[in-house]
């Protein structure tokens, strides 16, 4: 009579842990097997560069297709990535929202990073960025909760090549086209994925101060190969030994200064 | 005593179990679930735990109808949740997956699967101990169901 209730007990805990791990083993197979079978993808395009010539910044967009052939839905499907140059100076970094994908559906969204170019400019471990040619890692995760209990990342780093807008930048005096000036000649490579316009300002300064300034309008293609000279009104034979050159870029996406000493 | 044949029939009926214990747990997942990368990468996981099934299984069998059953019913739940604790390390299961031009790194929080694995282990291992006190309890009882019966007949004969 004592023994039935005792019984009864474990047998319904018996059968309770066994229900429970059959089940647990089941969907986890299942889960398994249909991330295995190829059930849910994703993928990533290549980094498109966008200009937003009125803000001067640089959209890279990333475009994510993501697509549920499993059983189970995906939820809060979100990407964010970084971006950053081979010294690990980030550059950038952005999140999208969070999305859902249900069973047998597809969801394409992009991520994109807003590049200030006016901001690299300015910062000494990004402005080689300016004049120089450079690899940028853009490290993604997609992240997501697969069959509701396996949260889950995917991490993979894209690399993208960076075109400067001033690539070889080099200036250098000579000879106006009066004996009363001097012509400052300016040469550049626009490699970067946008165009520009604005002034470009040359000054002069000898260790006294200023000696001369005078600014031109450039109007600046992809792809273009620039030379551009600005007539200072200082003789040459003026000039002192040594004497500082600084270029002032005041463009419509960025604003950048450079400058070279000599002798 | 057990008899030289109920070791025998003991000893087959455990390698019974472990054979088929072994196909379900290792070598059907590694043969039709995980074909190529993928089970190269779930064979670090997946065989430690073919194993513990294969030994638990075996050992089930040879105590069975023993305290010693019991016993390791206990141990099992521990050895499971020590397994699982093991795999999962910082609560993530990583995976490098070659894909084009660059890798992509999977990592999978297991942290929830993990929980419920401790859960229903703790509601095996609070089983197997009620098992192995009922079981102790119940031949202590037959003991005194004995040791009464024969004092009756005793006193009946006086």
């Amino acid at each position: 009579m004592r023994r039935a209730p005792r019984r009864s007990v474990l047998r319904v805990l018996s059968i309770l842990a066994t229900l429970l791990w059959v089940g647990l083993a089941v969907f986890t197979v299942v889960a398994i097997y249909y991330v295995a079978a190829g059930g849910v993808w994703a993928c990533l395009s290549e980094p498109l560069f966008m200009a937003d010539y009125d803000k001067g910044r640089l959209k890279m967009v990333i475009g994510i297709l993501v697509e549920n052939q499993a059983i189970f839905d995906l939820m809060n499907v979100r990407a964010y990535g970084v971006v950053a140059d081979t010294l690990g100076n980030v550059i950038g970094t952005n999140t999208t929202d969070f999305y859902y994908v249900g069973v047998g559906s597809e969801l394409s969204f992009s991520l994109s990073f807003y590049l200030s170019i006016s901001k690299l400019a300015a910062n000494p471990s990004t402005s080689y960025l300016m004049t120089e040619k450079a690899r940028l890692a853009i490290n993604m995760t997609l992240s997501m909760i697969y069959a509701y209990i396996f949260p889950t990342k995917a991490m993979v780093t894209i690399k993208v090549d960076w075109g400067p807008p001033l690539l070889g930048l080099r200036a250098r005096l000579m000879k106006g086209p009066s004996p009363s000036t001097t012509c400052v000649l300016v040469m550049f490579k626009n490699a970067a994925p946008f165009w520009f316009k604005g002034y470009l300002i040359a000054h002069l300064y000898s260790n006294w101060g200023l000696l001369a300034e005078e600014e031109t309008y450039m109007l600046v293609h992809k792809g273009e190969e620039k030379a551009i000279s600005i007539i200072l009104p200082i003789s040459p034979d003026d000039l002192p030994e040594h004497y500082k050159l600084v270029l002032e870029f005041k463009t419509n996406m960025f604003y950048f200064t450079w400058g070279y000493e000599h002798g | 005593m057990a008899s030289a044949k109920e070791v025998a029939t003991r000893i087959l009926r455990a390698t019974v179990a472990a054979g088929i214990t072994y196909i379900v747990t290792y070598y059907l997942p590694m043969t039709f679930l995980l074909i190529g990368e993928t089970a190269k990468v779930a064979e670090p996981v997946i065989t430690p735990f073919s194993a513990l099934c294969i030994f638990f299984s075996a050992a089930d069998e040879l105590l069975r109808g023993t305290g010693g059953q019991y016993v390791l019913e206990v141990v099992r739940g521990f050895a499971f949740v020590a397994y699982f604790s093991l795999t999962v390390g910082g609560g993530e299961l990583v995976f490098v997956i070659p894909t084009e031009g660059s890798q992509a790194i999977i990592a999978v929080d297991m942290t929830v699967f993990f929980f419920i694995v401790v859960m229903i282990s703790l509601v095996e291992i609070a089983t197997s101990i009620l098992k192995a006190i009922f079981y102790f309890i119940e031949r202590e009882e037959e003991e005194l169901e004995e040791l009464r019966a024969k004092l009756l007949r005793e006193l009946s004969q006086g």
